[in-house]
């Protein structure tokens, strides 16, 4: 049997198709300009899910890193000042070995006003602030830690709290030393550096006081050894955030990829997908305008 | 024997009959391009005959009727899938406009972003507690997620009274189309013959697929050939016979001062069908105002009343540069007074507002967990790790948080924001291919076909010029008899 086929049967059918084939060409051109093979959440509802939690791991991960470089401007900035702090102790051990050598009263007061000087230079540092922040003084970053050194214990107006940023999810690094455990030394006699300089200072004399001399620089050694093992402390602290850092942008630059591969338009496809399109479309327009030029009417006269 | 007037009037009947099957052919070949109309057949029938003596002479040719060719049960299922695919088409167009809101590609101002951005926010509080520069950050990007959740809340609302007012609309648009399908249904019930009315009967199937695409129903012929019409779900007649059951649209308190939709009964008492339209344009836009873009405006209102709540609650624990504490960090949540908990999630998404106190002073965002440090960063450390902690969400409204985290929550909700897209597009597609199926079926049955016309044409234009033929010839006998008889 034969079906009887119409004019406005192929038109309907012709029509719907052409439709179909503009519409693809439409959405193939605009993830060609775009570059994106998902536009909206409808193209492909997981994907587009999957790239949001990939651009929230992303940023979450670069939040990670600004913590890790903010961390790691404190940390520089505490080495910087016990390296500084370090540094006068060595040449207070120096100079107190030539105190300590010299035979008379008037040599070794000829070196107290070096030793004040490195005591004040001392203070100084341990008081630094780094971009307005008291380095040593705990968690009152806003409050001056140290005050003026004696003879007596040194005051501490800072606190023993430590200060630390998440570098990843459930991972955190300690960024400041306090002022008391580093410099004054809480578990211990005789730990404070600056009334320990000051009494060796003092001893220094005239008149001068060997005995106490040998005592105080004894006790300074000791604290200098400390200082030495806080800065070891501090460099392996930022050696584990560069390293933290850079394994972090690894991470960040695959799961980038991973991001892209879902997001991102495969070219190649798009634009053979489309030239294809293109073509079909041409022949259909070429057979619907044919089949309707057909017509017995055109062979009546 | 017949006389010579009796052949006469053959070949009139001839002419006659000719005259009308071509007319016929023209009707049909006027309406070639006319959408539902049904071709005509003009159905021919020889006259009895006349007994003279042992012969049965013929009488010529009359048209016995002028009938459509139609398959009713095809047309009923065009009406049908019209219904749904409009159900389908209504729906899909309305989610694929919102939804490049909760997905934007490239952008940082998406939905995901903002949350991630708020928390970030508290990260960098973290690293720099003293500075105003930063706290002042935290209070902008808060700010900018409360703005952001509000804005799309205020564009699903909009999205809901848009389809309000179309509802309203098309229920007027309803009433004159049934009105008119019913004035239809008398016309087709006095037709002299069954079926003759071919024409009528075409204009109601045209009605019928315009009330279909504005509302879900199901149509059968009466046994007077009266067109039924009833809802989709059958909770309610639209037309029976002649008489048209008039929608109306009320606005009802229970439904948020939205519309209610009834009909109206011959005996004055209303049927509430708010409910019960599943497909066509109407189904679809109280489906739209009342369950699909509320789920989402739902889970908005989870997403803020979790975030507020839990970063509430911490933030109360937590002190401020000057050392007071016990300040919420958002407002607007009808929360407990003991710890800042909200007692429902309804409503959160377009109250949420970030505390004006802090807002007016950033220095008093709680960062710390003592008071006198300003360095103390543990509070805002806890309130940035909320952002990956389960259980921060409450979806069933019990006031206690049974999902989360907030992350995964937006991208669940933009994900099923896009599987409901691309289901109904492809519903909305396969509904199109069942259409065009059925109308290509229809067109094979019903539809004009101008080669067949051109035969048609030819054949009745031959005939007629033969039974004139005819007539002259009889034309020529009388006068031979009459005029030159014996000369």
């Amino acid at each position: 049997m034969t079906f009887r086929t119409p004019n406005p049967y192929s038109n309907t059918q012709g029509t719907l198709d052409i439709q179909r084939l503009k519409e693809r060409m439409a959405i193939l051109s605009q993830q060609i300009t775009t570059g994106k093979r998902i536009v909206r959440p409808g193209d492909d509802p997981t994907g587009a899910a999957l790239i949001m939690d990939f651009r929230n791991s992303i940023s979450r991960n670069q939040s990670y890193m600004n913590q890790m470089d903010s961390a790691a401007t404190f940390l520089k900035a505490t080495e910087a000042s016990l390296t500084g702090i370090s540094d006068s102790l060595t040449r207070l051990m120096e100079i107190g070995t030539q105190a300590l050598g010299a035979t008379t009263d008037s040599a070794r007061a000829a070196i107290a006003p070096e030793v004040n000087g490195i005591l004040t230079n001392m203070l100084a540092l341990a008081n630094k602030q780094d971009q307005g922040k008291y380095i040593f003084a705990g968690t009152k970053t806003d409050t001056q830690p140290f005050g003026a050194p004696s003879v007596n214990p040194t005051t501490y107006s800072g606190d023993s709290n430590s200060i630390s940023v998440d570098v990843s999810l459930g991972a955190s690094v300690t960024t400041n030393l306090t002022g008391d455990a580093v410099f004054i030394g809480n578990s211990a006699p005789n730990t404070d550096l600056f009334q320990q300089v000051s009494i060796f200072a003092q001893a220094l004399g005239p008149p001068s006081n060997v005995a106490q001399m040998q005592t105080a620089f004894n006790n300074i050694e000791t604290i200098f050894s400390g200082i030495q093992s806080q800065l070891t402390v501090v460099g392996g602290r930022e050696a584990s955030l560069i390293q933290m850092k850079s394994s972090m942008e690894e991470y960040n630059a695959s799961l980038q990829a991973i991001q892209e591969s879902y997001e991102a338009v495969d070219y190649p496809r798009a634009l053979t997908d489309y030239e294809s399109a293109n073509t079909t479309q041409q022949a259909a327009l070429r057979i619907l305008a044919k089949s309707n030029a057909q017509n017995l009417f055109n062979f009546l006269t | 024997m017949p006389g010579l007037n009796a052949s006469l009037s053959i070949g009139l009947s001839a002419l006659q009959a000719s005259q009308a099957a071509l007319n016929v052919v023209g009707h049909n070949i006027a309406n070639v391009n006319t959408p539902n109309y049904s071709r005509q057949r003009a159905i021919l029938a020889n006259n009895d005959s006349q007994t003279f003596g042992t012969l049965q002479y013929g009488q010529g040719v009359n048209l016995n009727n002028i009938i459509g060719v139609r398959d009713r049960f095809l047309e009923m299922q065009i009406t049908q899938a019209t219904s749904r695919k409009s159900g389908a088409d209504t729906r899909y167009t309305a989610m694929e406009g919102i939804s490049p809101t909760f997905l934007e590609s490239g952008s940082d101002s998406d939905l995901s972003a903002l949350v991630g951005q708020f928390f970030q926010g508290f990260q960098d509080l973290a690293a720099r507690p003293e500075d105003g520069a930063v706290r002042a950050n935290v209070i902008g990007r808060a700010q900018s997620l409360t703005n952001g959740i509000q804005s799309r809340w205020q564009l699903l609302q909009d999205q809901r009274t848009q389809a309000d007012g179309t509802v309203r609309s098309l229920v007027t648009e309803i009433n004159t189309i049934s009105t008119e399908i019913g004035k239809l249904n008398a016309r087709i019930r006095s037709e002299p013959t069954p079926g003759a009315d071919s024409d009528a009967r075409d204009q109601r199937q045209t009605l019928a697929n315009k009330l279909a695409d504005l509302v879900g129903v199901q149509v059968y012929e009466d046994g007077n050939s009266q067109m039924q019409v009833t809802l989709d779900s059958g909770a309610a007649v639209l037309v029976s016979g002649i008489t048209a059951y008039k929608l109306s649209a009320t606005p009802d308190i229970a439904l948020g001062n939205f519309n209610r939709v009834e009909v109206t009964l011959g005996s004055g008492a209303t049927i509430d069908i708010t409910k019960s339209v599943k497909e066509g344009a109407l189904g679809a836009n109280l489906d739209l105002r009342d369950t699909i873009l509320p789920g989402f405006q739902q889970k908005l209102d989870q997403l803020a009343s979790g975030i507020g709540g839990q970063v509430n609650l911490l933030h109360r624990a937590g002190f401020a540069l000057d050392g007071t504490t016990n300040r919420d960090f958002f407002t607007g949540l009808a929360a407990l007074s003991g710890n800042g908990l909200p007692t429902t999630v309804i409503g959160a998404a377009n109250a949420l507002r970030v505390n004006a106190t802090l807002v007016a002073s950033p220095r008093l965002i709680g960062a710390a967990n003592a008071a006198g440090a300003v360095g103390n960063n543990k509070n805002a450390l806890a309130i940035a790790n909320l952002q990956q902690s389960a259980n921060t969400v409450d979806t069933d409204n019990d006031g206690v948080g049974d999902s989360g985290p907030f992350g995964s929550m937006v991208s669940t909700m933009t994900s099923s924001m896009g599987t409901l897209v691309q289901s109904y597009k492809s519903r909305s597609t396969g509904d199109e291919n069942l259409m065009v199926a059925l109308q290509n079926q229809h067109e094979r049955i019903s539809g004009v076909d101008l080669d067949e016309e051109a035969t048609q044409m030819m054949a009745f234009q031959r005939g007629y010029q033969a039974s004139a033929r005819f007539i002259s010839v009889i034309n020529q006998l009388t006068d031979q008899l009459v005029n030159n008889f014996g000369r």
